[in-house]
């Protein structure tokens, strides 16, 4: 009669030699199976703290995009001068009416809100691009747009690099850049944090007088920055900013 | 008497006659890499002892009944997932800290001071595991043949 008891299996387990086939299974099997828990445990209790860790970065990074802007702490301190918050419908391009900031994670959640890109529509390469976005507003005290603060995104090497764009009253002049998402290598595409990489956009402007877009995607952002050998696509079409959530963060304003 | 001697040798001869980084030339790439801010190489040395010490205990655990052909694939399944882990804690409590230390705190799963410790512990008696000239040149010569194996 075969013996049913686990302990005395679990020794006489212990007990076949290492070279054994099932044993070398076994072992195999326990070891993913213990170490998979550990990750996965790991994983899921310390996501909240990370997730609100990175909230914080994101919102550290916007503030100190404001600050940076010549003149725009003096409109934040102003009585009328406020920074708002708008949850933009990108299909429509409008404000959105049944999404607020509180509700936009649980919203972007759900994969109804996110819209796959042609290949065509997807000259930033990032795939899908989600119905709603963010972005602020910068009002001084006339009630008057004097910032507006855009994301955008872009593929890199490792992972989606997420950017602000900060536009000036007029919608034209780019007032600042701020990378609030990479995975690039440090010291190689990571540097696309760095300020003096970023004070490259300051003043440039998005439409020339005749009203074409010349700010333009670059392909292969990391590459520009890193001169390394993987070349840049060629710059693909410019999209008008504000319905552009799939605009990358890379600068190629083509001399016309 | 002796034995004092002995403990106390054991535990300065890492740091300064036997050190790993600057004398045996071992795990010097993450070294170099982090060693740029006290606070990168403070919290880079605890993860490193950390993940260090705690796949050395587990591997001694279940060393008896670690089939030869699979040795070292267990060996950095235990290694990883412990990174992992860690990975995940500076992430959470030392974000700023994390984000300095950015993939190096990955690469510990391929640091060969950490394979070649579990190397030894598999491979010898355990009063002589953690003792001894003629464990840390085995030491050496362990670290080095896994470390080619990775290309590291």
């Amino acid at each position: 009669m075969a013996d049913l008891n686990p302990i005395s299996a679990w020794r006489r387990f212990l007990a076949l030699p290492n070279e054994n086939r099932t044993k070398t299974v076994i072992v195999a099997f326990l070891v993913s199976a213990i170490c998979a828990l550990m990750v996965s445990g790991a994983t899921v209790i310390l996501r909240p703290i990370q997730t609100a860790n990175r909230a914080a970065e994101e919102q550290a990074r916007l503030e100190a995009l404001v600050a940076g802007i010549p003149g725009m702490s003096e409109i934040l301190e102003e009585p009328g001068g406020s920074l708002s918050t708008v949850v933009i419908n990108l299909p429509k391009g409008e404000a959105a009416q049944n999404v607020t900031p509180e509700t936009l994670p649980a919203a972007l959640d759900d994969a109804a809100n996110w819209t796959t890109l042609s290949p065509a529509e997807d000259t930033a390469g990032i795939g899908r691009r989600p119905n709603y976005t963010q972005i602020y507003l910068l009002r001084n005290e006339n009630g008057d747009i004097s910032l507006a603060l855009l994301p955008v995104s872009g593929p890199g090497y490792q992972a989606e690099i997420d950017a602000i764009v900060a536009l000036r009253g007029d919608m034209n002049t780019i007032a600042g850049v701020a990378i609030t998402n990479q995975a690039e290598t440090p010291g190689l595409g990571g540097r696309i944090e760095e300020p003096a990489w970023l004070a490259q956009f300051p003043g440039t402007e998005l439409a020339d007088a005749s009203g074409t877009v010349r700010f333009a995607v670059a392909k292969g952002l990391p590459a520009m920055i890193t001169r390394s050998t993987a070349s840049p696509g060629p710059p693909a079409p410019a999209m008008p900013l504000p319905r552009s959530c799939g605009s990358g963060a890379g600068r190629k304003v083509t001399a016309r | 008497m002796a034995r004092s001697t002995n403990l106390w040798s054991t535990l300065t001869e890492p740091l300064v006659l036997q050190n790993p980084v600057t004398l045996q030339i071992l795990g010097i790439c993450s070294a170099l890499a982090v060693t740029t801010s006290v606070a990168t190489a403070l919290t880079m040395s605890a993860s490193l002892t950390t993940v260090l010490v705690l796949s050395a205990g587990l591997v001694s655990l279940i060393r008896r009944h670690i089939p030869d052909s699979i040795r070292l694939i267990v060996q950095i399944v235990i290694v990883a997932s412990l990174v992992v882990v860690i990975d995940q804690i500076l992430q959470a409590y030392l974000f700023d800290i994390s984000r300095k230390l950015s993939v190096f705190v990955s690469l510990i799963t391929t640091n060969c001071l950490v394979l070649g410790r579990t190397r030894i512990v598999l491979a010898l008696q355990p009063a002589a595991a953690l003792h001894g000239r003629r464990a840390r040149q085995r030491a050496r010569l362990f670290a080095g043949a896994d470390r080619h194996r990775f290309g590291a």
